[in-house]
């Protein structure tokens, strides 16, 4: 009753009535803000609700002013209650940092071609920035972990700079058809870009874009160097891959953009196996700087001892002392992948003490990521003064091939008695090692029904299926794949095979296994062994929708691709006798197939490929991306193939003069709109097929597995009332594709075989040029 | 006088244009929507608008300027203030150098459409729809 009688301020009697008088107008007060508060609330609430125009500054001003009344309302509640300490004030405190930081987050730099802040609102705009990037976004997207503050110079704001620097020029003497020493013509690009005026519209929206990450008054952003998979050693002078800038003018910062592109800009190239998209130009991207904890690296195996079942922790600053982040720290703690929880021997790092939770925390969050991208990961972790985590990079691990040869044995063992359902039977649709229940699945079944992480067991593809998308870790078809299904496997990783006979009789529902839709087997239960072995696959090209690409052409154009007879003289390439034998001697140097026609028709345009035969359908072009580039020698039996006069003794003549003879292409396609395919078979060739419809539907083929390519398309005439199909019998067609002047359609008859689709799919005109056109750098 | 009515709108907020934009297009106007303050100024030289809607405050150039730049151009252009900063001297000197009105922010479009129709009707326009015309 204390409080009642300080309240009433009963006691001395001339004191009580002025008391009370106080109080209650200090209780009027805190109403009083408190009615203004909710009135403020419930204005921006209505506001937003509403369909109100307003900007940035109505929101910090009316948060403002909630934050003022809910203070007053926190000092007259610890007027009225006697109370030392208001417990509201910490809150309120902690309430505003976390509204601030949120308002932080907005993306205060304008978007644009050349810039594009990360994180986005919905960065779809992954083909402007490269891989990693879009990896970084595809992270926070996920959900698994947020990224700092920052922004993307884009291949665009790149571009505009080449274009406003006339540096364009220095391609041109590998245009003429003469013989040309490529590496004089690329370092004189390197040194043309060491002296760029960098565009003052560029310019700009980078100093804006730094000022704002540097509003909150935390340091300058840090500078991303791409990593480039061709060069061992670090750049020079950059030892690590990332570098801060450390402030202060910015012409500093300029010369810093020029080095960075100057030496990785035709460098940056890696594959992009989740967008399929390979960049060749480099994204320059600056993150606000993390400063004020510390910064790990993870490894999810032990890539010396991947079997040892172990992640990798170091700290970044003990990797940044030992000069690089390819060779192993000095320091590092090992947890156990079966229990992150367990922290296995050296020493944990800090001596003893340290922060456990914080390390099994990022070891956990890197296994999740491991397990969406399905490979063994290195992953860079920053801390901010406050403690929250960023993703910095991301990157596949480098296991050593012979210790994935070894690991590759031990599995070919084990696998040799496995009980399977099927060997080798079916078209994969997309690679990939997923074990779970079998599902049976019917059109119009309860889909909540289906198991998490369950294998989608079915006759044929329903499109309706993509809703329980995220739950599926495999997906077999009985009959042939759709469209629909290929994009849907690979937009997601999830492997896939189809054309399956008999499945939905031989795997019952719910029975444990497991697909391998690397080799196309389908094992019966869990075969853990070829989940690990998965983890240790790097890139593969015939990972790639691309080398899809290539298989499907070649195998339609190349007899001696599958029966490994004839072809080219010998010596032409290393030895090479069949186009099967240079593709082979490519994958060695390879590192990644090509398919991006939207992003690179420019090169052809801006006449960046040199142009090295073809003839009336298809032009092909090839471009070096030797080290040349960056000064060093290409390797000679490269250089000769490049030549135009010479590549007609190479391998891949016959590629070009077998295209022309299927009947698909009789009309001629080359023009400067149409939007070329490439092919990147080494690290430093790029041969680019030219086409535009076609390129679609051959993907089309290679991925579904459509058979026969030269019976399944038809075009129409201008004029003409009706398409004249490949074959004569009655079928429905399906579009494919195409450009404004183009399009292209899949021609399916009726009949016993297998559809991927009984509906009549929407019609467009099929229209091709009649005239040839000559190529234009003939 | 041309048929649709020309209005120039800046903001440096992005989402202001973005908003307004559309709206007053369904109005039947012909509408130009700029972020950048000087970049506005050249189209303002340019072009002879008949209505220009512009923040008061904006970096490296204010509102109050852009007024004053459209008036010394064409005494016939109508300009609309709009602010986040209502405040009564700002309103007097905005009006004071020849606003023909003034809103501020937040305001549905309608608010601003009510304004446009009236400085429209002021310039001899008539029929503009207050509601969404069918484009």
């Amino acid at each position: 009753m204390s409080w009642l009688h300080k309240w009433f301020g009963l006691g001395k009697r001339e004191d009580t009535f002025l008391t009370l008088k106080l109080r209650l107008a200090r209780w009027r007060h805190l109403l009083r803000a408190e009615e203004s508060c909710l009135t403020l609330l419930g204005d921006i609430r209505e506001k937003l609700s509403g369909e109100y125009v307003l900007d940035r500054q109505y929101i910090l001003s009316s948060l403002g002013q909630v934050f003022q009344k809910a203070y007053q309302v926190a000092y007259d509640m610890g007027v009225l209650c006697d109370l030392k300490e208001v417990q509201m004030y910490p809150w309120l405190d902690g309430l505003k940092e976390r509204v601030a930081a949120y308002l932080r987050t907005w993306p205060l730099i304008k978007t644009g071609p050349s810039l594009i802040p990360l994180p986005g609102n919905d960065f779809v705009k992954s083909d402007q920035v490269g891989e990693m990037a879009a990896e970084l976004m595809e992270m926070k997207r996920k959900g698994l972990m947020d990224i700092p503050q920052g922004f993307v110079i884009t291949i665009q704001g790149f571009l505009q700079l080449l274009h406003e620097n006339k540096l364009n020029g220095y391609f041109q003497p590998f245009f003429s058809g003469r013989k040309t020493d490529w590496r004089e013509g690329y370092q004189s690009l390197a040194q043309g870009l060491l002296q760029t005026t960098i565009p003052e519209e560029l310019k700009a929206a980078i100093q804006e874009a730094i000022q704002s990450l540097s509003r909150d008054g935390e340091s300058c952003p840090s500078l991303i160097l791409w990593p480039s998979p061709l060069k061992s050693e670090t750049l020079p002078g950059f030892p690590l891959p990332t570098w801060t800038w450390p402030g202060g003018s910015l012409d500093s910062f300029w010369d810093l953009l020029r080095s960075l592109w100057s030496e990785v800009y035709l460098l940056g190239a890696k594959p992009a196996a989740a967008y399929g998209r390979y960049p060749l130009l480099s994204a320059v991207i600056c993150q606000r700087q993390i400063s004020g904890g510390e910064g790990y690296g993870v490894q999810t195996l032990d890539p010396a001892h991947p079997e040892g079942g172990e992640i990798l922790l170091y700290r970044l600053a003990d990797a940044a002392a030992s000069g690089s982040f390819n060779r192993r720290p000095s320091q590092e703690i090992r947890f156990s992948r079966n229990s992150v929880g367990r922290e296995l021997g050296p020493e944990p790092l800090g001596g003893g003490g340290g922060n456990l939770p914080k390390r099994q925390n990022l070891a956990q969050l890197s296994l999740r990521m491991e397990n969406y991208f399905k490979r063994a990961l290195e992953i860079l972790w920053e801390e901010d003064r406050e403690g929250n985590d960023y993703l910095r990079q991301l990157r596949f691990l480098d296991i050593p091939l012979e210790v994935r040869s070894v690991a590759a044995e031990k599995i070919s063992l084990l696998l040799k008695g496995w009980p399977r359902y099927y060997s080798q039977q079916g078209k994969i649709i997309f690679r990939g090692i997923a074990c779970g229940l079998a599902a049976h699945l019917k059109p119009g079944q309860d889909l909540t029904l289906f198991p998490e992480g369950g294998i989608l067991v079915a006759r044929e593809w329903c499109p309706g299926w993509n809703a329980i998308a995220p739950k599926i870790s495999a997906i077999l078809m009985e009959q042939g794949a759709s469209s629909s299904l290929a994009f849907l496997a690979r937009s997601r990783r999830i492997p896939a095979i189809s054309q399956i006979p008999g499945l939905m009789e031989k795997i019952p529902d719910h029975a444990v296994i497991t697909v391998d839709a690397e080799d196309n087997f389908i094992y019966e239960n869990r075969v853990d062994s070829l989940l690990d072995a998965q983890l240790l696959e790097g890139h593969r090209l015939e990972d790639e929708p691309e080398y899809l690409l290539l298989d499907g052409v070649l195998r339609a154009v190349d007899h001696s691709y599958l029966t490994g007879e004839g072809g080219a003289p010998p010596g032409a390439l290393e030895g090479c006798r069949t186009i099967l034998e240079g593709i082979q001697w490519a994958r060695r140097q390879a590192m990644a197939v090509l398919f991006d026609p939207a992003a690179w028709q420019h090169l052809v345009r801006d006449q960046w490929a040199l142009p090295v035969g073809g003839g009336n359908h298809f032009s092909i072009y090839a471009i070096d991306l030797d080290k040349a580039l960056a000064g060093s020698k290409p390797a000679a039996p490269l250089q000769a193939a490049i030549h135009r006069a010479e590549i007609s003794s190479t391998p891949w003549c016959p590629i070009w003069q077998n295209l022309n003879n299927l009947p698909f292409f009789e009309r001629t396609l080359a023009s400067q709109e149409e939007t070329p395919i490439f092919l990147i078979f080494t690290e430093n060739t790029l041969f680019l097929f030219q086409s535009s419809a076609a390129g679609k539907f051959i993907i089309d083929a290679a991925i579904t597995g459509v058979p026969e390519l030269n019976h399944l398309f038809f075009y129409r005439e201008e004029g003409e009332q009706e398409a004249k199909p490949g074959t004569r019998r009655p079928g429905e067609s399906r579009a494919l594709g195409g450009t404004d002047k183009t399009s292209i359609y899949e021609h399916r008859s009726f009949g016993k075989s297998d559809f991927d689709t009984k509906e009549q799919l929407k019609r467009s005109e099929l229209r091709w040029d009649r005239e040839h056109k000559n190529n234009p750098r003939s | 006088m041309e048929n649709k009515l020309q209005i120039l709108i800046l903001d440096d907020e992005p989402i202001v244009g973005k908003r307004l934009g559309p709206a007053l297009t369904k109005m039947g106007s012909e509408v130009e929507v700029f972020e950048d303050p000087h970049k506005a100024l050249e189209r303002i030289h340019e072009k002879t608008f008949d209505i220009v809607v512009t923040d008061i405050r904006m970096e490296d150039i204010d509102g109050i300027e852009i007024l004053e730049h459209v008036k010394s151009r064409s005494n016939h252009t109508k300009v609309i203030m709009i602010t986040g900063y209502a405040t009564v001297e700002v309103a007097r000197e905005a009006l004071g150098k020849g606003a023909f009105d003034f809103i501020a922010k937040p305001f549905k479009p309608n608010d601003l459409r009510e304004v446009i129709i009236r400085a429209a009707e002021a310039l001899g326009f008539k029929g503009l729809s207050r509601t969404d015309s069918p484009s």
